[in-house]
């Protein structure tokens, strides 16, 4: 009865226009309606008028995929660096018995720095766990792979990537982020979802997962892989690029800690929940607290 | 992704805040396990 009763109101001598509603870009509720149904509820729910200065503005910032992908990568990798210092410290001719070099820093006799100090083992239980430390690290590899392939997989069909792949404008505006983030200039950063330096780091960092995963591999079976071993200069170079890139994840650990720490708890927030609250937004409530002060 | 934008109350923040610790805590709860069974 209704379908008919609307089949008969049709008028063909109306133009049919789309509705202001209809040619509204769709929200973000709409966009990821499974990410953002709690927050849709909230938004359904009337709000009373005089209330309505109590709302802040909110951006979905990272997708429910990405945020998985980083916090189960994280301790994997943790994983992984421990494993590979256990099979390490059996490896290393200064603690264990092996034959292969002790990778230190220094000019000539003179060492600065030895990878690691007795001190360093000693305190953190490293010692004498070979197998263990190669059990670990031969199980919980394939799942850091499969983890990376996931998020290298996710951003190239979600689009993900143009957000994260450095341009060519990225080498200049890195600077001028390090300069900002150093309190020596002043400007601000132009509006991004990653700035420049974090283009280059959060791309370096997929790059190094994957030259870990290679040069693991080069080192896992140098026979079978001799080619892949080859290629890196040898069982000993691919080793070295193993322990390196290592080395370099701890650095960019304690640079991204740096800067979570530094970006403040609304942005860090939004790698567990999705959202952030808008800066804007921020701003008003903080102007509309001092008006009210004021007043 | 879009950079739409939503109006919500700081009370809906809030609580989707504490649900995803809620998450994260299960999550975290079910990786220890994992790790007890795998060292059992």
């Amino acid at each position: 009865m209704d379908d008919t009763r609307q089949h008969d109101d049709y008028d063909p001598s109306v133009p049919e226009t789309a509705s202001p509603e209809a040619l509204r870009p769709p929200i973000e509720s709409e966009r990821y309606p499974l990410e953002t149904k709690s927050v849709k509820q909230s938004l359904d729910a009337t709000i009373p008028a005089g209330q309505k200065g109590e709302m802040v503005t909110i951006e979905y910032k990272h997708s429910i995929a990405t945020r998985w992908m980083h916090w189960i990568n994280f301790p994997l990798l943790f994983l992984m660096i421990y494993s590979g210092i256990l099979i390490y410290w059996a490896d290393s001719q200064h603690e264990g018995f092996h034959a292969h070099q002790v990778y230190r820093i220094g000019i000539g006799n003179w060492t600065i720095f030895r990878f690691f100090p007795r001190w360093f083992y000693n305190t953190f239980h490293l010692k004498f766990q070979l197998a263990q430390g190669l059990a670990y690290h031969f199980f919980f590899m394939w799942f850091f792979a499969l983890n990376g392939f996931a998020y290298v997989g996710y951003t190239l069909v979600s689009g993900e990537w143009r957000n994260l792949v450095p341009t060519k404008d990225s080498l200049k505006g890195a600077v001028d982020v390090v300069f900002h983030d150093l309190g020596l200039s002043k400007g601000p950063l132009p509006e991004q979802k990653f700035n420049h330096a974090q283009r280059i780091a959060y791309t370096g960092v997929v790059l190094m997962g994957a030259a870990s995963l290679l040069t693991g591999l080069a080192i896992y079976k140098p026979s079978q892989l001799h080619v892949l071993t080859s290629l890196f200069g040898g069982y000993e170079m691919a080793r070295w690029f193993h322990f390196c890139l290592t080395l370099l994840y701890v650095v960019f650990f304690v640079v991204h800690i740096a800067q979570v720490i530094r970006a403040g708890w609304n942005n860090s927030r939004a790698m567990i929940t999705g959202y952030q609250v808008s800066i804007n937004s921020k701003q008003k409530e903080t102007s509309d607290e001092q008006s009210s002060l004021a007043s | 992704m879009s950079k739409a934008l939503l109006q919500v109350k700081p009370e809906e923040v809030r609580r989707q805040t504490r649900r995803s610790f809620l998450i994260a805590g299960v999550a975290a709860a079910a990786g220890a396990g994992l790790w007890e069974w795998l060292n059992h």
